[in-house]
């Protein structure tokens, strides 16, 4: 009985007109069946074959872009990459007012006339002490949240990942 | 535009798809992954209109089939893949081709199908695309979509037909 059915399934899926849920009938068939009427041989060849290249996968994890990531010049640049830079920067930043500091200090024996306090944020000469340092808090600030948005989404797609 | 979660979701479950359908046109792994690559890029930066096209699938494999061609012509793959050599690959001295063997051979019967036969097979055989989307993706519509998904998969049984009865070797 089944095998009548089987082969009206085989007849109708050579013609292209069964349905999706028909041809996995017929796939399960084959896939429960090694002992198989030698007309259905050719057709179970072929159901073999679109399982095996259903199987086939890339072999490197292609990066797919999404909201976490910014475009500059055709360029991707993900959250990450971008508190890698801002952490850059604080970090040069940071040393750069200790150098200034440090030659301020020689420079004050020699000239007292020149303020106590000097360095150059984003190109501006800032004198101000509490000013840089609210600006420095307002820079690390803005990193630390970045790491944590960026951070966040890592989770998200890692947990994807894990569910495909 | 739809969330970041839905845009994921999608991406990711059409990723084996995309690469699978790329590496049926052009027949090379790299040159499918880089298609892959191309192919999201495009999709981000046309996000809105995939995902609220009524065939998102569709678009996104619209999309690869013609990326993939473009690539195909630049490289002017010439193969011709002639049944005795194919059947010299699967033989086993003896005229005797196991189930295996013949499920390679199959695959590569189905290479070397004309291209809108070989795309409809593959995205209903191997991906199980309903009729409907496989017209969107081909630019067809729904009768030739079957007719050539009949011819295809009667060319296929013929020459395995043909390899089966006279044996190999």
């Amino acid at each position: 009985m089944e095998l009548d059915r089987i082969k009206i399934l085989i007849d109708k899926y050579f013609e292209g007109v069964t349905s999706l849920d028909e041809e996995q009938e017929i796939a399960a068939y084959f896939a429960e069946n090694d002992d198989i009427p030698e007309q259905f041989k050719s057709a179970k060849a072929m159901f073999e074959a679109f399982g095996k290249l259903r199987s086939e996968k890339p072999s490197a994890e292609v990066h797919t872009p999404s909201m976490s990531d910014r475009r500059i010049g055709g360029i991707t640049l993900n959250r990450r990459w971008w508190a890698g830079v801002a952490a850059s920067v604080v970090l040069i930043m940071g040393v750069s007012i200790a150098i200034l500091n440090s030659r301020n200090a020689d420079v004050e024996r020699v000239n007292a006339t020149t303020p106590e306090f000097v360095c150059h944020i984003n190109g501006v000469r800032v004198e101000d002490e509490q000013l840089a340092y609210a600006e420095m808090d307002r820079i690390l600030a803005n990193v630390s949240n970045d790491i944590q948005v960026a951070m966040v989404e890592i989770d998200n797609i890692t947990n994807y990942t894990k569910m495909r | 535009m739809k969330t970041e979660t839905e845009y994921i979701e999608f991406v990711s479950a059409l990723h084996d798809t995309v690469y699978r359908l790329a590496r049926s046109i052009i027949g090379d792994d790299v040159e499918a992954e880089d298609v892959v690559q191309d192919v999201f890029e495009r999709v981000w930066r046309a996000r809105d209109a995939v995902l609220e096209s009524d065939y998102p699938r569709a678009y996104v494999c619209r999309m690869v089939r013609n990326l993939a061609i473009d690539r195909q012509r630049a490289k002017q793959r010439a193969q011709s893949f002639s049944l005795s050599e194919r059947s010299a690959g699967v033989s086993d001295g003896e005229g005797y081709i196991n189930t295996k063997d013949m499920a390679t051979l199959t695959i590569k019967l189905i290479e070397q199908l004309p291209e809108r036969q070989r795309l409809t097979i593959h995205m209903r055989d191997v991906e199980g695309y309903e009729i409907e989307e496989i017209a969107h993706i081909l630019e067809s519509d729904e009768a030739s979509v079957r007719v050539n998904l009949s011819r295809a998969r009667k060319s296929v049984r013929e020459q395995l037909i043909k390899i089966m009865s006279y044996g190999v070797g």
